[in-house]
This record gives structure tokens, sequence and C-alpha cells, in this order.
């Protein structure tokens, strides 16, 4: 393992055109990644992450900050010039080229030896299994296979790191869930650190090692998946990744790590991340609970009662929305494991529990802690 | 920079001597060919009038004359071809593809070659002793020509043959893009054939109407093949006229003040164009 | 379903029309090509099938010389309007910048002056800088109308063309020159070739200009054709005429399928 990091973006600001067209595309952004890893930038449509890639590949320049690469700045280098290779939403494969013209391209340009590159061409499409497939034409491929030929093409030339901007995007669901684990398997074979970018939070957690979630040009939040997902620290990344309840409470008591709050005329004991606590001003805090982390007991047994509003089976879940006495709407998912016959019907009023630290304090500023 | 070349180039050669030909408009005529040096707006007033005896003024339409003829002939010519072009090009648009990829190369093949050939093929047909009056001659219809030739006839069918292609070309384009779903949907709501044409298509393929018109007025107006081979030289058009005056009457700065009356008119002509194209582009 | 077969047995008149006007497009050029196979000098007297005036044109030295004035002209004419077209396409393409509408602006002017207005103009041109008239005036006067024909489908091509391709070269260690070299240029032959095709046909065919700003000695096949028709039909036109119909159609075939080819392959999916 190096210490060094494989990426480092430090306070990069990009802005497209100018005067009163001006768009800012990112604004103050740091990241490090790190050697062998699967990075992953995450985020709606338009909130910077192409040109995030664009960016570390050298097609664009900040208009503020640097970009390292192994501790080396990039600053005035050409695309062509950086150890780092991109595989292209729309594969862009050069059509007037063979598959193994396309895959030898930048052995090429390198200036590489004859026999070298053959032997690495080779090598390239056993590793995408398409070994047979040398003499076809871009054309004469499928959707997946030419998105496999663009990732040989990528890998060939043994970049330091491998962008990939929405690889899997134009490819149905099926081959999509498919070459997830090709991705997978591919960086850990190769042992190159993957910068990959989608919009697809599904995608974002089963492949990534950590998970910078971007929104209008910053990142909210970067974190290994499961913390993304446990442990969200605002209201943007808890509602973009996965189905949220967020509820208002009041802070009662400040602990490492925990917040006892009220709720409800109850208490809930919520996760906390933040290291201290502004209660001076407001009191107040915004807790975020997944529906599968919500409990549904016997009527008076937890914090508040609630009326089941709607029912929805689901097969492996049961989707519930309940409508508190106090009048705020939760959303409840209750896995279908229970053989006794028993179903919570639509009317059925019943009792709503938090578990302890089952419900995350909302940290970014807007919460009043930080 | 990579366009350079080619911008001067068409700077050079085209823009410069079109200005320079302004120029000749307004200087006095070399009676040998060219220009002499001074200036002098005779060229201007030949349009209009004659100088008799004593030097005044006489108004004189000849000129006139011919860039009526002119106008009209290419008036009449644009006519014609929407005429014959429109239905064609309808046809055309209800072929399946393969057909009307076929048909539309043969509207495009005529476009491409030589119009002075065919031109002259029209002589073959129109002439004496030509295709047309030959049978007739035979069956005992007719004794004498025809004169088919040689006539105002004869240059407009020589500019509806030669322009027709680009009136079909430009109203397919639209009607391609048409929602047929549209039609079906008239069709639908009792509407008879003719009035779906009338009431939908037609308008919503004018600006490719429009186009055509204007790109076969434009053609036909500064046209030089038809007038000189089918016209025999006797009725004469604007651009033979200005050829005229740069060859046998070797008048340049009559010749030119010709020219940049054409150029006007053209300028105007093209001015329109470019706006249709313009609308069509925002509706797209 | 009522409507449909009523519509079957009713006279489809579109139908007649429009293939009454296509015989009416083609009927004189195929008039012209059966009768340069006449053996009877009278034009329009068939007697039996012969190619003595096909003969007869290849021996006239005057035919030949036009013919290869023809070629010179269309030849060079359209290299240099092709190179400049290239050139001017591939800046015009890549980025927005002042002046980017004036330049095809004036790229596109020779399509809307008259023929005749360019014919003169450039006549007087020619005589203001005392240029003397010749084949290299007719060269020159040929590029200029050729650059838009050899523009447009350069310029078309290079639009469709997906610019992450020039981008993937870049990643993939190609500097400027190898991508126009091994990514740009072989994408974009096939719409030099169109262009080329579309300069050489509209240069061969020329008449008006070529007839202005021609010299003694620089006839070219058009002008000697209309030379000939002033004479009179003779069936020896005919064989010339069909001569360079053949060669315009054999070009515009060349271009289609050119073009067909472009679409094909421009888009990978
Ligand atoms: N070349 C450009 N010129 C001007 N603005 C641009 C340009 N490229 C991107 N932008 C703007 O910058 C912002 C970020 O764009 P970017 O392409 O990085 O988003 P993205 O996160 O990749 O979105 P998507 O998921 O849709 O691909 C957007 O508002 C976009 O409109
Ligand atoms: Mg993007």
């Amino acid at each position: 393992m190096n210490d060094i990091n494989a990426i480092s973006v430090k306070n990069v600001e990009k802005i497209y055109g100018g005067g009163k067209q001006a768009v800012t595309a990112l604004k103050d952004i740091h990241l490090e990644i790190r050697d062998r890893e699967f990075f992953t930038l995450l985020g709606p449509s338009g909130c910077g992450k192409t040109t995030l890639l664009r960016l570390i590949a050298g097609f664009e320049q900040p208009n503020q900050g640097e970009i390292l690469l192994f501790g080396d700045h990039l600053e005035g280098l050409e695309p062509y010039q950086r150890p780092v290779n991109t595989v292209f939403q729309s594969y862009s494969l050069f059509p007037h080229m063979t598959i193994a013209e396309n895959i030898s391209f930048g052995l090429k340009m390198q200036g590489k030896m004859q026999k070298e590159i053959s032997s690495t061409v080779a090598e390239m499409l056993e590793l995408v299994k398409m070994a047979e497939y040398g003499e076809r034409m871009p054309n004469q491929l499928s959707g997946g296979q030419q998105q496999r030929i663009a990732l040989a093409r990528a890998l060939a030339p043994r970049p330091k790191v491998l962008l990939l901007d929405e690889p899997l995007s134009a490819l149905d669901l099926k081959l999509r869930q498919a070459m997830r684990h090709e991705l997978k398997r591919l960086q850990r074979d190769t042992g190159i650190t993957f910068v990959f970018v989608t919009h697809d939070q599904e995608e974002a957690m089963s492949m990534s090692d950590r998970i910078a979630v971007m929104s209008q040009g910053s990142i909210q939040q970067l974190d290994a998946p499961e913390t993304i997902y446990e442990r969200p620290c605002n209201e943007f990344v808890a509602n973009f990744i996965g189905d949220v309840n967020l509820i208002d409470a009041s802070v009662s008591e400040f602990q490492p790590g925990k917040l006892v709050c009220q709720w409800a005329g109850s208490q809930v004991v919520a996760a906390n991340t933040a290291t201290t606590a502004d209660l001076s001003s407001e009191n107040r805090v915004r807790l975020a609970v997944r529906p599968e982390k919500l409990r549904l007991v016997t009527k008076d047994q937890g914090q508040t009662n609630a009326q089941v509003t709607e029912s929805m089976y689901m097969g492996t879940d049961r989707y519930i929305t309940v409508t508190c006495d106090h009048g705020e709407n939760l959303e409840v998912r209750v896995q279908n494991s229970d053989v006794s016959g028993e179903v919570i019907q639509e009317g059925d009023t019943v009792g709503v529990f938090i578990p302890e630290l089952s419900a995350v304090a909302l940290t970014d500023q807007q919460s009043g802690l930080s | 920079m990579g366009l350079g070349p080619a911008i001067l180039t068409i700077f050079a050669f085209m823009v410069i001597p079109i200005f320079i030909l302004g120029v000749f408009s307004f200087m006095p005529a070399d009676p040998y060919g060219g220009v002499d040096k001074g200036f002098s707006y005779e060229a201007w007033v030949q349009l209009f009038f004659e100088r008799d005896l004593d030097d005044s003024l006489i108004f004189d339409p000849v000129y006139l004359q011919i860039i009526f003829r002119s106008i009209v002939l290419a008036v009449l010519a644009t006519i014609t071809t929407l005429a014959v072009g429109f239905p064609v090009a309808w046809y055309i648009v209800q072929q399946p593809a393969k057909k009307r990829e076929l048909l539309l190369f043969l509207v495009t093949i005529p476009f491409w070659t030589n119009l002075l050939i065919r031109a002259y093929a029209w002589i073959l047909i129109l002439g004496k002793n030509g295709m047309i009056e030959k049978p007739l001659y035979g069956l005992g219809i007719i004794d004498e020509s025809l004169e088919l030739m040689y006539g105002n006839l004869a240059i407009g069918l020589g500019l509806v043959y030669s322009y027709i292609p680009l009136m079909i070309l430009p109203i397919y384009a639209s009607l391609e893009k048409l929602d047929f779903g549209l039609i079906e949907a008239a069709h639908d709501l009792y509407a008879k054939r003719y009035s779906v044409i009338r009431k939908i298509v037609i308008p919503l393929c004018l600006p490719g109407i429009i186009a055509g018109c204007i790109l076969v007025f434009v053609l036909s107006l500064g046209d030089f093949i038809s007038p000189s081979i089918l016209g025999g030289g006797k009725k004469m058009m604007l651009s033979n006229l200005i050829q005229f005056q740069f060859s046998s009457a070797r008048n340049w700065p009559f010749g030119g003040a010709l020219t940049m009356l054409l150029l006007i008119m053209v300028g105007i002509g093209s001015f329109f164009y470019i706006r249709v194209l313009g609308k069509r582009e925002e509706i797209k | 379903m009522k409507n449909l077969s009523s519509k079957r047995k009713s006279i489809n008149w579109l139908k007649i029309f429009s293939n009454t006007f296509f015989v009416y497009l083609y009927a004189p050029i195929a008039v012209l090509i059966i009768y340069s196979f006449n053996d009877n000098r009278i034009a329009q007297v068939w007697t039996a099938f012969s190619t003595k005036w096909y003969l007869k044109a290849f021996n006239n030295e005057d035919i030949q010389r036009a013919i290869i004035n023809s070629l010179k002209v269309a030849g060079v004419a359209t290299i240099v309007a092709t190179l400049f077209a290239t050139m001017a396409a591939l800046v015009l393409s890549s980025k927005r910048f002042r002046g980017h509408g004036i330049s095809n602006a004036i790229i596109s002017l020779p399509l809307l002056v008259p023929e005749i207005a360019t014919a003169v103009a450039t006549l007087s041109f020619f005589a203001a800088i005392e240029f003397p008239l010749g084949l290299t005036s007719i060269i020159i006067a040929h590029i200029v109308f050729c650059i838009p024909f050899a523009f447009m489908p350069i310029r078309a091509r290079l639009s469709g063309m997906d610019q992450t391709l020039q981008e993937a070269g870049r990643d993939l260690y190609a500097n400027e020159w190898q991508v126009f070299w091994h990514v740009t240029f072989p994408l974009l032959k096939p719409g030099i070739l169109a262009g080329a095709i579309l300069s050489f046909i509209i240069s061969i065919d020329d008449f008006i200009i070529s007839l202005m700003v021609a010299g003694a000695g620089a006839t070219t096949l058009p002008l000697y054709i209309y030379s000939m028709i002033r004479l009179g039909v003779s069936p020896e036109i005919n064989a010339v005429s069909t001569v360079l119909f053949c060669i315009s159609v054999t070009a515009i075939i060349a271009y289609w399928l050119v073009s067909k080819q472009n679409e094909e392959k421009v888009h990978v999916h």
C-alpha cells in the first residue's frame, strides 16, 4: 500500500463561461482518493460529477485550486501527458478501427514496442472475456460488449487512475447488474484506482470503497457506503440515499456520540457524530430515521401512538404509512418474516418505537450542531 | 489560421470583383471593351432613357421591357414548378422508404448534370422536325412548323425543366418532417382528402414551399442558358443582356449597372430565403 | 376498411401525374442519348445504330483539347477548393468565436450570387488588375464557387462526428496532431471525398463563368458544346453531350454511395 493519495483535489473551483452566463459547476472541492480505492462520485444530474472527472483527466482547467496525482502537480499537463485514462459514457470507440486497434491505440501513442502491444492487447481481451473479438469492428458489437472494450482500451496503457463516467448508464438493468461484479473484479485484479461517477445510489453502494455525495457543485459527505447510509450528515444525503423519515426534536442532553432528545412527549436517543453542540440559541434538532429502523409495537408501548393510513404488500416487505397522534406522517418498513398471519391493517392503532441510536442527528449547519 | 485561405479566396475573387463592377458602372465605357478613367452615371441613365441626337433624354423602355420579361418569366416558372413540384413531392413522401430514396435520387440527378445539355435536349424535342412535330407531320395534322422554339414558351419550359428539382427538394424536406398522425387525425375528423391537404399539409410545409419558390425565382431570374439556347438569343433575359454588354456591345459600365440591379433583386430574394430558413430553425 | 377498398378502385391520379413527371424529367435526356447512336447525319432522323459519332468526336482534336482543359480545370479547382474547404470546416466546427457567423456567410456567398454576376464581376476584376485570361483565370474562378460545395458535406460530416472521439484520443496519449491524423482525418475522409466529388461535378459542368473568363485557347468542354449548339443540331453534339452527362452521373452516383457509407459509419450504435 502506498501512503501517498492517488488523487488530491485541493480547493478546486470551476466556472464555465463568463459574464452573465457564468455557471459555477464546482466550488471549493477538497478530496483525497486513496491508492487502489474504488471511489465513487454520486449525485443528481448537473451537480458537477463529470466536470470533476474532466478536470482530473485534463479536458478542463480549474479556475482555482490544484489537483495532484500521486503527489505530482497536474497543472499545465495536457490530457495525453497524464497517466490517467477515461471510460466515456458513450464508450467513444473509434468506429474506423478494429477492436484490437482500439485497444492498442494508447499503447501505440505511448510508443510501445509492437511485441509488447500485441501481448497487452491479448491480455486485455482476455481480461474482459472478449478474446475472440479482436478483429471485429465496434459496430458489430452489442452495447455491453462495446462497454467491455471501452474498459479494455482504457486499462491497456496501465493508467495510474481509471476514470469512469456513468459507464453503465446505457446498459439495460440485467447487464448493468452483471457489469457491477465485473467492474469490481477488474478493479481488484488490476489494482488500479477507480474513480467512478454515477447518479444511481444502488450502483454506488454496491461497488464503492468510499463515496463522495455531491450536490450543486460541492461535496456533501465523503464516507464509506455504510456510514453514508447509517450516518448521513445532512438532509440532502439522507434523502438522496434510500428512504428516510425526518423528524424534529428538541435536545435535552448532549453526550459524546449520543444525543438525548424529546419527541412527541417521549425520549429518543439519537446517534450523533458532532463533537460539540451549539444549544445556546436553539435546541431543536432534526433527526433522520430509516423506515426499516422504526418499529410498530402494540398501542401505548412506543414513544407515541399512531394510526395506520396505508399498508402496501411488497413481497419481502410491507410498506406502511402511519399518522402519529400529533399529526406527523411516518414511513415504516416491516419485514415479511412473521408467520403467525397477523397483518397490520389500515385503520389499526399502533405504537411507534424508535430504538436507541436508530435515529441520526443531522449535524450540518442548518440543524444547529457542528 | 485554417479559415484564411477559403475566406481570402472568396473575398478577393468574389467580394472585391463585385465591388469593382459596381465602381465600373459609374465610369465611362471604353468602346474597345472595359472602362475609361473618370466618373459617369451614363450607364444608369441608359437603363431608362435614350439619348437623342441633340443630347436630350427620351424615355426608352426597351431595357425595362427585358427586365420586366425576366421577372414575369421567373414568376411564371416559379408558379409552374410549384404546381408540378408539390404533388410530386407529396407523392414521393408517401412511398415506402426504399422507393422514396430512389425517387429522390432521380430528382437530384438532373440537378447535378449540365444545364447546357439539358437545354439542348429540348431542341431535339421542340425544334423543327423534332420529336413533337415529326409525328404530327406524319399524321397530317400540321403542314408547317409550330415554331415551338425560340419564344417565351420555350424559355419558360427550359426554366421549369432546369430548376424544378430545387422546388421539389425543399418541399419534400418539410413534408418529410410532417407528422402523419395529424393527417390521420384529420381524416378521423371526417375531413376530405382535399381539405386535409389545404388545411393541414400546406400550412405546415409552408416554409419548404417558400424556400423552393425563392430558390427557383432567384435562379430563373439570373438564368442565362435557357434564353440563349431555347430563346435563340432573340428573346433576351437579364443575363443575356448583361453578357451582351460584356461581349459584342462592349459597354461594361451598362453591364455593371444591370448586374447591380440583378444583385439587388437576388439580394432581396435571398434575404427572405434566409428569414424563412431562420424561422424553420426556430420552429425546430 | 371500406375506405381502403374504395381507394384501390379509384384511379390514383397522383401516381399517374408523378410518373408522367419523371418521364418528362428523363425523356429529353433519353432522346439525346438514343440519337447519339443514330447513324444518320440529320440528327432527328433515325436510320441505324452506330457509334461513329463517338469515334468522330474523339478524333476531333478540338474536342480532345477541350476535354483535357476541362479535366485540368476541374482537377486543380477540386483539389484546391477541397483543401481550403476542409481547413475552414475544421476551424468553424471546433469552437464558436467572434466572426463565426460572418465567416459562414462569406463561404456560402458563391451559392447566392447568380452565376452571370460572378462571371462578369470576375471578368471586370481580371481586367482591372490586368490579369491575362486563360486556363489560370478559369481555375481561379472555379476554385471560388467550388469552395462552398466542397464545404457543405465536410462540415456536415464534422458536425455529425462524436466530439468525445477526439477526447478519447487525447486521453489515450495522442497529441493534437496525432489525434487529427489517427482519429479526425480518417473519420472525415468520406466527407472530404464527397466534397471533392461535388466540386468536380460543379466545375466540370460550369459554363457561364468559364465563358466570360476564358481566354483564347482555353476552351473547356461545355464551351465547346455551346459553340457547336450555336451552329445547329448535330449527332456529334449528342455524342459529346452524352459523354459529359455520363461523367456527371458517374460522379453523382459515387457521391451518393460515399454519403450513404457516411451515414452508416458515423454512428456506432
Ligand atoms: N461546457 C460547459 N459549458 C457551460 N456549462 C457547463 C458545461 N459543462 C457543464 N456545464 C454546467 O456545469 C454544471 C455541472 O455539469 P456536469 O456535466 O459536471 O454535471 P453532472 O453531475 O455530470 O451531471 P449528469 O449526471 O447529468 O451527467 C451543470 O450545471 C452544467 O450545466
Ligand atoms: Mg455527467
